[in-house]
């Protein structure tokens, strides 16, 4: 187990380096820098002495060793726009990004993994149409739309919930209200996490309720609970594990519409933001943050293999 | 807890599949088609399908209306004879822009799809069979691809190959395998141990064959997820790029820039997002009802 | 079909109009209102990072030496009287008396060279800086009295000086060396010291910033407790929380968004005409534009009273010439107008030499009339684009349309003067001086983005700027209307009006457009 920890450490390092490299390379590649700014009404006078300021005046090769050497040491520069250190930013939204993206984690397992359960059991039921029905809802309704909806039943019609931001302000913290800003968008990006795992869910299900052993065991007599829960469930959850792998990086970079409409200061919002204004630390240091939240994940899902399905071995 | 999948007899069956040749096989596509045909929502959604890439088809030049001719005095307007759908911003033809956005919409979804599916099934399948060092570089490789930053990825394929349709799909199609490997990786992770696969590799069989005929078929379910679900991504994800460039140019309409367009008219006609969310919904869900329905039709345990 | 309801809900909820939170009995003075910004501000306004996000807040934390006033003239502000020399070269500002900053510190003529002297920095290339290339330098001739001496004269320095021009504290840079500026977030992004009427309380980076008043603010205490200016990018967000009355004030940036909030109860929905010219600019080099003809029948092709009518909700008006009715005595309105006109556009067109050709298109020379539309993505460029693509093609003129991203826009098209013609708008400061956006000097490097260059209208915005005389400014600006009206350096579209909706329950906003009625916060109230 330490072994493969360490392996998988040194590939971790090796995927990071890949991935700064690559996406250095990339954002070099864009149209537009942040020296553009997001004005018709600069001269090119201004744009010149940004540019020198940004060190963007410097090769490519000199930019990237800087960026790599400051990296080492866990610092990533200063914000090509408000000239913020990108890791104070970084900082502050973060947090707020695994809070809103947990819960709609947590909504999307607990809802997602029973519903699809019952959607494989009671196939073709009236049940499972309605499950898969409003599952493709979530995959097709545009989250903007949806977040005005709510905003405007629960907010604006019924005045119970708040429309946007993490708290109200000028209100000292407290859970509370923190969790009721928390509700509207946690539903809305739950809504699109959440048919992955349904619809993930129920294939695997019933493909493991076709298998012999569920058979064998049911035609013994044991109680089909038992069977569904003892067995099938835990194989049938590899497929899910591994999405849940694959949701977790995309809730810490992707929320973008969600936190947008809702004002939720996140880091889909900010990785926006600083590809629309060309703000290159800022991208770079989202892109390793995001792209540890990758490696954790999918390890996480590598280990979980083997805890659901014992005979799982890597080499 | 071990499983014991497939029973011994489909493996009788395959390998009696495998030895008398073609006729057997060709009276197992019978036996599927029969079965697809009893399928009532499988069905229903290969009409759909069919119905509607007809329409993208030949659609356009059967309408009588221009779908690019602009009015502005007939804006955002209601249901009326001569726009059965109503108009949108700057008075075209809501219906007739539907048409013709199905065109790239159906195409992008469907194309990206294969793409993604291959793509990821290749890796995952290798991956997940192979383990090793195949296994490491192929996963870490999918790592770096999940964590790139998707924007950038286009505008810089934007700056390279330059804006358009097929860039676009292939880009969808290349930003979107890695969840397919890595659920397909980890199918495999667990087939490839089970008996039956020790069977067939203690009577000889190469892994080639080991793949495809016997851990593949157990896979097949979660890959229709997949394809459902990319088809959707795919469809969605071509109008967020096309407002950076990429991908189609206005004034030519998809579904997706449709419904991006809509967003601002949510307040003075929710309708204009309403029409082509419901045709990419139906779409999913044909190809969904269909991709299953496909499934119980090829499945050996199913008695007919 | 259940979205389809979801849609009924929409509409029904929108139709009974009872979305409206009560407003809430607030005593007369006091209260708090709220403003959406669409990005996480920056307090400095210098910073290169100062944009519209920011404009707001630091309107309300610091003052300039003038501002726009409320009967539509440029007024004091930290400036108490200012005059020109003859030669238009030097100007004196007499500074007002007895300003604090908001700690406390005594404001005096050093902090004016202070704040000029970073502008005229070239190594920082400060926001805005663009309006001042013409002084030289800032000097202090005592405590309260500043020159500006200028290289070249600019009777619209006064405009200048008043838009996002805010002075900044020395105090508050005392040990900071030039070059770390913009990295000083101390001022920057947390505690901004102005002189405004209201300061900073609360500011949580990316959310919100409430700023709350500073009773001793010269210009008269303000009687709203708070602000909150919270960030909220997307407009629609921004209608649904004024509608459930979380937002006191908004902007209403696309006419499409009207209908959401006009007609609710306790709702006020205003609009007035500001110094905003949205055009398509020919590329003057592309030999397609440079027959006036081509031009004119181009003007003629398009029907914007429809477009108005239809696409913008009418809240704009066609324009004549670049320059608005906002400037009052300096509009002309006795200019050649362009109606909508197909078979003039065409009779034009044939005299210009182009001749339809076997698909309609038409052709000159063996070469068809197609060219390239560039725009931004941004506002309602896209479908105006479309709009315009289909009007030209009515009369035998193709345009593809080209649009990118506003990044993307500015670096590819705009900068490198790579378009055939492009889409844009100028907001302009409330001056007729018009030298930047048309004046061959300004074609490769400054705003003359059609790369414009006639010797007349150089000539008559050479004058403008050297002129002292109002009477004299007023005959000049008037004749460069009539010549750009007939010329037609930019193809003129419409000066859009701002559009405001605010719960009636606020008072005082003075009727100007809200970017200058935000440094008369101190007036607004409550009832």
């Amino acid at each position: 187990m330490g072994r493969y920890l360490l392996e998988r450490a040194v590939q971790a390092c090796v995927v990071l380096l890949v991935v700064s490299t690559l996406t250095f390379l990339m954002v070099s590649l864009a149209p537009g820098g942040p020296e553009i700014m997001m004005t018709m009404e600069s001269t090119p006078e201004q744009r010149e002495a940004l540019t020198r300021q940004l060190g963007l005046d410097q090769p490519l090769v000199v930019r990237y060793v800087k960026w790599v050497a400051s990296a080492l040491r866990a610092d990533f520069g200063r914000s090509f726009g408000d000239r913020r250190k990108v890791n104070e930013v970084i900082r502050e939204r973060l947090p707020n990004t695994l809070l809103l993206g947990g819960a709609a984690l947590a909504v999307s397992i607990l809802v997602g993994i029973p519903a699809g359960i019952i959607s494989a059991v009671r196939r073709y039921s009236a049940s499972d149409h309605v499950v898969t029905f409003f599952s493709f809802i979530g995959v097709s309704i545009p989250a903007f739309w949806f977040a005005i909806l709510l905003i405007l039943v629960f907010t604006v019609h019924f005045k119970l919930l708040p429309a946007s931001g993490m708290a109200t302000p000028g209100v000292p913290f407290s859970l509370g209200n923190r969790l009721l800003h928390l509700i509207l968008p946690a539903t809305v990006l739950a809504t699109a996490t959440l048919p992955n795992l349904v619809r993930f869910m129920r294939s695997a299900l019933i493909e493991e309720i076709g298998q012999d052993y569920v058979r064998t065991a049911r035609a013994k007599g044991l109680p089909n609970r038992l069977v569904l829960s003892r067995h099938a469930i835990r194989n049938a959850l590899i497929p899910v594990v591994t999405v849940l792998g694959v949701l977790i990086p995309r809730l810490v970079g992707g929320a973008v519409i969600t936190e947008t409409i809702f004002g939720w200061p996140g880091m889909g919002q900010l990785a926006v933001a600083s590809t629309i204004g060309r703000d290159f630390p800022m991208v770079m240091g989202i892109t390793v943050v995001v792209a540890v939240v990758v490696i954790v994940s999918n390890l996480l899902v590598d280990l979980a293999y083997g805890w659901l399905d014992p005979r799982i071995t890597y080499g | 807890m071990a499983s014991t999948p497939r029973p011994a007899e489909a493996r009788v069956a395959a390998a009696a599949v495998a030895l008398v040749g073609p006729e057997p096989a060709r009276t197992l596509w019978r036996i599927a088609a029969r079965r697809l045909r009893r399928n009532p929502p499988a069905m229903i959604a290969l009409a759909f399908l069919v119905a509607v890439h007809l329409a993208a088809a030949i659609g356009p030049a059967l309408l009588p209306t221009d779908p690019f001719l602009t009015n502005p005095l007939l804006s955002l307007r209601g249901s009326s004879a001569e726009h059965p759908l109503g108009t949108d911003e700057v008075g075209r033809d809501v219906l007739a822009r539907l048409i013709l956005g199905a065109r790239v919409s159906l195409a992008v979804g469907f194309v990206a799809m294969v793409i993604s599916v291959s793509l990821g099934v290749a890796v995952g399948a290798i991956a997940g069979y192979a383990g090793r060092w195949e296994d490491v570089v192929l996963m870490r490789l999918t790592d770096a691809m999940m964590a790139l930053p998707t924007l950038f990825v286009i505008l810089a394929a934007l700056a390279v190959f330059g804006g358009g349709p097929v860039t676009a799909t292939v880009v969808i199609g290349l930003t979107a395998w890695m969840p397919v490997a890595r659920v397909v990786r980890g199918e495999f992770l667990r087939w490839r141990v089970t008996e039956f696969v020790d069977a067939a590799r203690a009577i000889g069989a190469r892994d080639g064959r080991i793949m495809v005929r016997h851990i593949l078929p157990q896979v097949v379910p979660s890959i229709i997820v997949a394809a459902t679900l990319n088809v959707a991504f795919a469809i969605l994800t071509e109008s967020a790029i096309s407002y950076l460039g990429l991908g189609i140019r206005p004034p030519l309409p998809s579904w997706g820039n449709m419904l991006q367009n809509a967003q601002i008219y949510i307040w003075s006609a929710p309708n204009l997002a309403v029409y082509p969310g419901v045709l990419i919904l139906c779409t999913v869900l044909a190809y969904n009802f269909l991709g299953d329905g496909l499934r119980d039709a090829l499945d050996p345990r199913l008695k007919l | 079909m259940r979205v389809r309801i979801l849609a009924l809900v929409v509409g029904v909820l929108l139709v009974t109009g009872s979305l409206i939170v009560p407003a809430r009995g607030a005593p007369a003075g006091g209260g708090s209102i709220a403003f959406p910004i669409v990005g996480d501000p920056t307090f400095n306004p210098w910073h290169p990072r100062h944009f519209v996000e920011s404009i707001f807040v630091t309107r309300v934390l610091f003052n300039g030496l003038t501002k726009w006033g409320k009967e539509s003239r440029w007024v004091g502000d930290l400036a108490e009287s200012w005059e020109v020399s003859a030669d238009g070269l030097t100007w004196t500002f007499k500074l007002r008396r007895g300003v604090k900053w908001h700690d406390g510190r005594d404001f005096t003529a050093d902090d004016v060279k202070f704040t000029y002297d970073i502008v005229l920095n070239p190594q920082l290339g400060a926001t805005g800086r663009a309006a001042f290339t013409n002084i030289r330098e800032v000097r202090v001739v005592d405590p309260a009295t500043v020159q500006f001496l200028l290289s070249a004269p600019q009777a619209s320095l006064v405009a200048a000086v008043g838009v996002n021009a805010g002075i900044i504290p020395r105090h508050a840079f005392a040990n900071v060396a030039p070059a770390n500026y913009w990295t000083h977030d101390a001022f920057n992004k947390r505690t901004p010291i102005g002189t405004g009427a209201y300061k900073i309380r609360e500011y949580v980076s990316g959310s919100y910033v409430t700023l709350e008043k500073n009773p001793a603010y010269f210009g008269g205490a303000p009687s709203i407790d708070t602000i909150t200016f919270k960030v909220l990018p997307d407009v629609n967000a921004q209608i649904a929380q004024f509608l459930a009355g979380d937002l006191t004030i908004i902007f209403i940036d696309n006419p499409a968004l009207v209908r959401a909030v006009r007609g609710r109860p306790n709702v006020e929905v205003n609009t007035l005409p500001q110094n905003n010219f949205y055009y398509m600019a020919p590329n003057f080099r592309n030999a397609l534009f440079q027959d006036r003809r081509v031009r004119q029948a181009i003007m003629h092709a398009w029907d914007r009273p429809a477009m108005i009518k239809g696409f913008l909700e009418g809240f704009a008006t066609p324009a004549s010439s670049p320059l608005t009715p906002v400037l009052r005595n300096f509009f002309n309105p006795n200019v050649k107008t362009y109606e909508f006109d197909r078979a003039k556009a065409r009779q034009l067109l044939a005299e210009a030499g182009w001749r339809p050709g076997p698909d309609g298109i038409l052709v000159k020379d063996g070469q068809r009339f197609r060219f390239a539309l560039s725009y931004p993505t941004v506002q309602y460029f896209e479908p105006l684009a479309a709009l315009v693509q289909q009007y030209l093609r009515a009369v035998g003129i193709e345009a593809t349309l080209d649009g990118a991203d506003f990044n993307t826009f500015i670096a590819q098209k705009l900068l490198p003067r790579r378009f055939d013609a492009l889409l844009g708008w100028w907001i302009m400061p409330e001056d007729p001086d018009f030298f930047n956006y048309a004046h061959s000097s300004a074609a490769e490097r400054g705003f003359n983005l059609p790369m414009y260059s006639n010797k007349d209208a150089d000539a008559l915005m050479e004058a403008g700027r050297k002129a002292t005389s109002l009477a004299e400014r007023e005959r000049i600006y008037k004749r460069l209307q009539e010549l750009m009206a007939e010329d037609l350096p930019y193809l003129q579209l419409w000066w859009p009006n701002e559009i405001r909706a605010w719960h009636t329950r606020l008072k005082g906003v003075p009727p100007i457009h809200l970017r200058a009625a935000f440094q008369w916060v101190n007036e607004w109230r409550l009832e």
